[in-house]
């Protein structure tokens, strides 16, 4: 039991399932991130929560009380929303303010809590400007000490860096993070960006056509992606499908291969995922270890990434892999051969597809 | 969509071009005559008047009587017209004084009677006159037993209470033409005194004789006055144009002595017209058999020659006033404010 | 940045600054400087009457107060119903935005019929109550009381709250009420503290048009109200028209146009201070399906206010075109094709709906054509002309029509502008009165485009033209639907002007209705009930095709 449950929610627009038995639990000071692409529900799930959508069953508990009748306004939920909302017709102060004013909060006590969420976001001296003036950036900060103002018991967050651009996205989720952990909120926050997921989180759930397919931590959920959709969500190229042999092993395209526990029988189809930066080049004479898979191939692309290669290696039966190099170890550029060598620590098992 | 939106929204735009765009007053094969909205005439009348002298006869309507004179008025050194037609005797004298009219003494005047030649100039020459009067919803009075108001002493009689609907003669020509008749039959002194006792008898006042007529009178609405002031004529318009051939008129007019006013309408020919001539022509054609025979059905108020042969439905449900109240129009200009003013104290404050 | 400059600005408000020069200030000035002069006072006789006898000041008062409590009494009644329009998706929907609007077209005298059949003492709504309380004498009496015009005045301005309010309500983005809730703000607080300050632009807008339409009321007023009330307007009538007190009319047209010069000034102002960017939001996102037990309510509550309050003298009229005395019958309809008297003013009604038509859609093209211009004029960056030149935009709206008719008779006798008696002087007398609606209706769509938006449009390489194709049109587009509907409806039910410009060769509805009351019998009032009906359904059928015309590129807005 966290401190907040979503037991069994489903909800559907006209047959189709936007929702289908959701369950989740996050314990207190946690940030949870919801990730999937668009259209997998994790905003309507979001809003199911924050009270402004219903769910056709299920319930949303909260510290243990249910949250069926209780409407939005009186969770103290924090909602940051994509395009923040900002109210255009009050400054950032009373943007800030607008929560502590609706309480009936002194005056006094108002802007001293005011100065001080300005102060966190790093947004000092900016109370008289005028919302729509501001950049993205700026925006985005005056949100967020807009929903912590009135401290809430869960902060949500709906794609927060969704409407700003690259070079400054990057910065502010470093910002938001520590803003989010140095207040110690509850936090649930939507992406659709699995390296934005992967900064912040404590707790991922990743989500697929209004289900979700995977709930871990993110080191484990990068380690074990638990079916090939969720391993695709995240970014993995190289899954190989195969068949369980009679002796350990996978038989696949690409010959026999030895992922670590194979604790499925003999028989069953599943897929592979090769690690990018599982891969060792080595030379043609060189030794290789029996659980080590060898593959030949040809170089198609080379990416340069700052600190590391991309390579793109067209194996012999046709199939594409990708893998990372360190600068270091020299990798070959386009159109050479290549030797690389897989070991079972570069390879994960996957059950199904899902 | 949008494109074929846009042609269809062209097309129409150019089409308005086919509209006549107005009327030229050089044209020597047309004659113009300025009226007011009520003026009607029929097809063949007018046919007739075109064929004879071989020209276009082209009408222009202004309004109600008033704002009618007031433009012509307005107008008059670059008039929009040649003959103008509807100035009534309470506008006569206004007419007069602003010398807008040259004087015409057209020989068909021999058959109108003398009392409705009330411009001895002979520059507005009397067309045709209407009574207005009280009418009554027949079947009301019959269904309470009562008999129907013969006098306007007896609309302020204990039994008659609640029972009249009147025009507001600020507003109202009709309404404006019953005070003159209580003026006339009570004089000066005495027609406020009759008005105070017929608030007090619950008298409904209305804006226009459209009010009255389709929203009050008992015989023609779901209204609940019986007695409202309207035209002798009204019965004669109530058998015509009912929905079905009637034997009885549901309605009846108030003619005894006294109780009318007599509206007459006049036609001048306007001071700068460049067609004179066919003017006097047209003013003729105005007195004669032919146009005189033509207004009751297109107007509803009888011919000013009184050779003029009546239609059968007038004959049979119109009726024309005895002894109408009279009062000159020289009063009527003199006065007409300051009437109006006291009425309006006594009545509606 | 700015895009376009201010000689540009200047060349927009020049159209109609030129046609409100000929059409509007030279006919004015011509009819008040000849009645006055008329006067060996020249007017300061009448002027002075003017303030000692306290019935004019009287007047001016009345006139004021009915106008404010009309139009609070129609935004009250009409918000409600504009928040379901612009937060509800429902089937039927055009359809009853069309049918709000038809009042606005029907003459006086005819929804006065209507009102009659309905509330009279005679009416259908005493006669149920008669019999179900077993009362001897009718309930209901507001006919000839304030009651009355109160309630007309609602009946005719309620579609302008509905498509100005609701227009720029639909483009608001629900997450700001939505913020507002989960920073703790019941749907009440959400409603007074977010969502009305920003819909305040258009409230502003909206309640202006009803204000002065109300201030200017005729035909309510004189019908509906009857005798005991009399507003300026009526007065400068009952001066000019049946006293032919031209300087006393002109001195009252003057005080007229002062007066709501200054309150239209203070208007505008506020109008503009309030105007904020907005970011547009797409109508997927801002409307949804009733979606529970209290959605639906309000939604049936509101629907059926419109439907019951507007419909019901409308369906009435209809009722009473097709009851004669045989019963159900279109016979009216057919004798509309009949000229039983062999008038030569027989209105074809074929000839009145073209005419009618006809003149709707010039009025509506002129319109557009000089309040596109002149509201992207007003829109620019506030000086002093554009403070000056927005209430000036509006006088037309609060002019008298018969100082604004007799004006044209005066001014416009000599070529080149000897339109006295031409037809295409009704179109451009109902301009003058539709810009001003179209102008007020683009206003706060303009001023709300936020200037990022045209900014990345014009850093991506566009033009100013270009930029207003694909950032300015699309989210004017609704605003410019609303402008065409207000244009257009106007110019059909026009009436007060019109009877002065009209000319028998192009007759109207309007017209024929009106000669169809002039004279007593059943058949002439079944047949102005079947002419208003048809009046009622061109109207109908002109707002749904109008609809039709968004200027969309892409996302709808």
């Amino acid at each position: 039991m966290g401190l907040l449950d979503v037991v069994d929610i489903k909800r559907d627009f006209n047959g189709v399932f936007a929702l289908d038995s959701v369950n989740l639990s996050l314990e207190a000071g946690n940030l949870l991130c919801l990730l999937g692409p668009s259209g997998c529900g994790k905003t309507t799930l979001l809003r199911i929560i924050a009270g402004l959508e219903k769910t056709d069953t299920g319930i949303v508990k909260f510290d243990g009380r249910d949250l069926s009748r209780i409407s939005p306004h009186r969770r103290a939920f924090g909602m940051m929303f994509q395009d923040f909302s900002l109210f255009p017709h009050k400054n950032v102060y009373d943007n800030v303010a607008f929560a502590l004013q609706l309480k009936k909060e002194s005056p006094k006590r108002v802007r001293r809590r005011v100065m001080q969420m300005l102060h966190l976001v790093g947004l000092e001296g900016f109370e008289m400007r005028d919302v729509n003036r501001l950049s993205g950036g700026e925006c985005q900060r005056v949100a967020l000490a807009r929903s912590l103002a009135s401290e809430p018991r869960l902060l949500m967050l709906d794609e927060p860096l969704g409407s700003l651009d690259r070079a400054l996205r990057e910065r502010l989720l470093v910002d938001l993070y520590r803003i989010i952990k140095q207040v110690g909120v509850t936090t649930l926050y939507v992406t659709h960006d699995h390296a934005e997921a992967f900064t912040v989180a404590d707790v991922i759930a990743v989500m697929n056509n209004g289900r979700v397919a995977q709930v871990d931590k993110p080191e484990t959920l990068y380690r074990q992606p638990a079916n090939e959709y969720v391993a695709r969500f995240l970014g993995f190229r190289n899954l190989v499908e195969g068949v369980v042999a009679e002796s350990n092993g996978i038989n696949s395209v690409l010959g026999r291969l030895y992922p670590q526990k194979i604790q499925v029988s003999p028989g069953t189809r599943v897929t592979v995922l090769i690690r990018p930066e599982g891969a060792r080049i080595i030379d043609a004479g060189q030794a290789v270890d029996p659980k080590e898979t060898t593959i030949l191939g040809t170089v198609k692309e080379r990416l340069f990434k700052g600190g590391h290669v991309n390579l793109t290696v067209q194996t012999e039966p046709g199939f594409l892999l990708n893998f990372d190099f360190s600068l270091d170890l020299l990798p070959p550029s386009t159109g050479q051969n290549i030797r690389l060598v897989l070991g079972p620590s570069a390879m994960v098992l996957i059950p199904g597809t899902e | 969509m949008i494109k074929i939106g846009w042609i269809i929204i062209l097309t129409a735009a150019l089409s308005l071009g086919w509209v006549p765009t107005g009327i030229a007053s050089d044209n020597t094969s047309e004659i113009i005559l300025m009226a007011h909205d009520s003026f009607s005439v029929s097809k063949t009348v007018v046919a007739e008047f075109e064929n004879r002298h071989h020209v276009r006869l082209r009408f222009l309507k202004a309004g109600d009587t008033g704002a009618m004179l007031n433009q012509a008025i307005l107008s008059k050194n670059n008039p929009m017209a040649d003959v103008l037609f509807g100035v009534d005797n309470t506008f006569l004298s206004r007419a007069l004084a602003a010398d807008m009219f040259i004087p015409y003494p057209s020989s068909h005047l021999g058959d109108v009677p003398d009392e409705l030649k009330l411009d001895p100039t002979y520059r507005l020459l009397p067309v045709d006159f209407g009574d207005v009067c009280l009418n009554y919803d027949k079947k009301w009075f019959a269904a309470k037993g009562l008999a129907p108001p013969a006098s306007l002493e007896d609309l302020i009689a204990p039994a008659y209470e609640g029972l009249t609907v009147v025009e507001n003669p600020a507003t109202s020509s009709p309404g404006l033409a019953f005070l003159l008749a209580t003026v006339g039959h009570f004089g000066p002194d005495g027609y406020l005194d009759f008005w105070k006792k017929l608030r007090d008898a619950n008298v409904q006042v209305t804006a226009s004789w459209k009010k009255a007529y389709w929203g009050s009178f008992s015989a023609a609405s779901k209204g609940d006055r019986p007695i409202v002031v309207s035209y002798a004529s009204s019965p004669a318009a109530e058998v015509h144009f009912a929905e079905k051939a009637m034997e009885e008129s549901p309605s009846a007019a108030v003619v005894q002595n006294g109780t009318a006013f007599r509206q007459i309408e006049f036609v001048g020919i306007l001071r700068g017209t460049k067609r004179a001539d066919m003017a006097r022509k047209l003013v003729d054609f105005m007195l004669e058999r032919t146009f005189q025979e033509d207004i009751p059905l297109q107007m509803f108020v009888f011919p000013a020659n009184k050779t003029a042969v009546l239609p059968a439905v007038f004959k049979r449900h119109a009726r024309i006033a005895e002894h109408p109240v009279f009062v000159s129009p020289q009063d009527i200009a003199a006065y007409r404010e300051e009437w109006i003013e006291a009425w309006t104290e006594t009545v509606l404050r | 940045m700015k895009h376009i400059s201010s000689k540009s600005y200047a060349l927009l408000a020049a159209l109609p600054l030129v046609f409100l020069a000929i059409f509007y200030f030279y006919p004015l000035i011509k009819i008040l400087t000849v009645s006055l002069t008329l006067d060996e006072t020249l007017g300061f006789g009448s002027l002075k009457r003017l303030i000692t006898r306290g019935i004019y000041l009287r007047t001016l008062w009345f006139t004021t107060w009915q106008a404010v409590v009309s139009t609070i009494l129609t935004l009250l009644l009409a918000l409600p119903g504009t928040y379901v329009f612009a937060r509800y998706q429902f089937w039927g929907k055009a359809l009853l935005r069309s049918f709000t609007t038809v009042p606005f077209v029907l003459p006086t005298v005819v929804v006065a019929a209507a009102f009659h059949s309905l509330l009279g003492p005679g009416g259908l709504v005493n006669a149920g109550l008669m019999k179900w309380f077993h009362l001897t004498s009718p309930p209901v009496a507001i006919d000839q009381t304030i009651a009355l015009i109160l309630i007309a005045h609602v009946f005719y301005n309620y579609t302008v709250v509905l498509r100005i309010v609701g227009g720029y309500w639909s483009r608001l983005d629900p997450g700001l009420t939505e913020s507002a809730k989960m920073l703790g703000a019941s749907p009440g607080k959400a409603f007074f503290k977010v969502t009305l300050p920003l819909l305040s632009p258009a409230i502003l807008a909206a309640s202006l048009l009803v204000f002065i339409f109300c201030f200017s009321s005729f035909g309510v007023i004189l019908i509906l109200g009857g005798p005991r009330f009399a507003t300026i307007e009526v007065e400068i009538y009952r001066q000019a028209i049946h006293l032919l007190n031209l300087p006393m009319a002109a001195v009252l047209s003057l005080v007229q146009i002062l007066f709501t010069f200054a309150l239209m000034w203070v208007y505008t102002r506020l109008q503009r201070s309030r105007s904020m960017a907005l970011k547009p939001a797409s109508r997927a996102v801002t409307q949804k399906k009733a979606d529970g037990g209290i959605d639906r309510l309000i939604l049936a509550a509101n629907v059926s206010f419109m439907i019951l309050f507007l419909g019901l003298p409308m369906f009435s009229l209809m009722v009473q075109s097709v009851t004669t005395e045989t019963g159900v019958s279109l016979g009216f309809y057919k004798n509309l094709f009949e000229n039983a008297t062999e008038s030569v003013f027989f209105v074809p009604p074929a000839d009145a709906v073209f005419y009618s038509l006809g003149f709707a859609l010039a009025a509506l093209l002129i319109a557009l054509t000089l309040g596109v211009p002149a509201a992207v004029f007003l829109a620019g960056p506030a000086n002093r002309a554009r403070s000056l030149l927005d209430p000036l935009f509006m006088l037309p709206l609060s002019t008298s029509a018969v100082t604004l008719g007799f004006g044209f008779i005066l001014a416009l006798d000599k070529p080149p502008l000897n339109l006295r008696t031409s037809p295409i002087l009704v179109p451009l007398a109902h301009t003058l009165v539709a810009f001003p609606f179209v102008v007020r209706s683009l206003l706060p769509a303009l001023r709300s485009i936020p200037p990022k938006l045209k900014d990345a449009a014009a850093m991506m390489g566009a033009g100013p033209l270009k930029v207003w194709q694909t950032v300015d049109l699309p989210i004017l587009g609704r605003a410019l639907v609303v402008g065409a509907v207000f244009a257009f409806t106007i110019s059909l039910g026009e009436f007060g002007a019109t009877l002065f410009v009209a000319r028998p060769q192009t007759p109207t509805m309007p017209l024929a209705i009106y000669r169809f009351l002039g004279q007593p019998g059943a058949a002439n009032y079944g047949q102005a009930m079947a002419m208003s009906s048809i009046l009622m359904l061109v109207s109908a059928a002109g707002f749904m095709l109008m609809e039709k015309f968004r200027v969309t590129q892409g996302e709808e807005f």
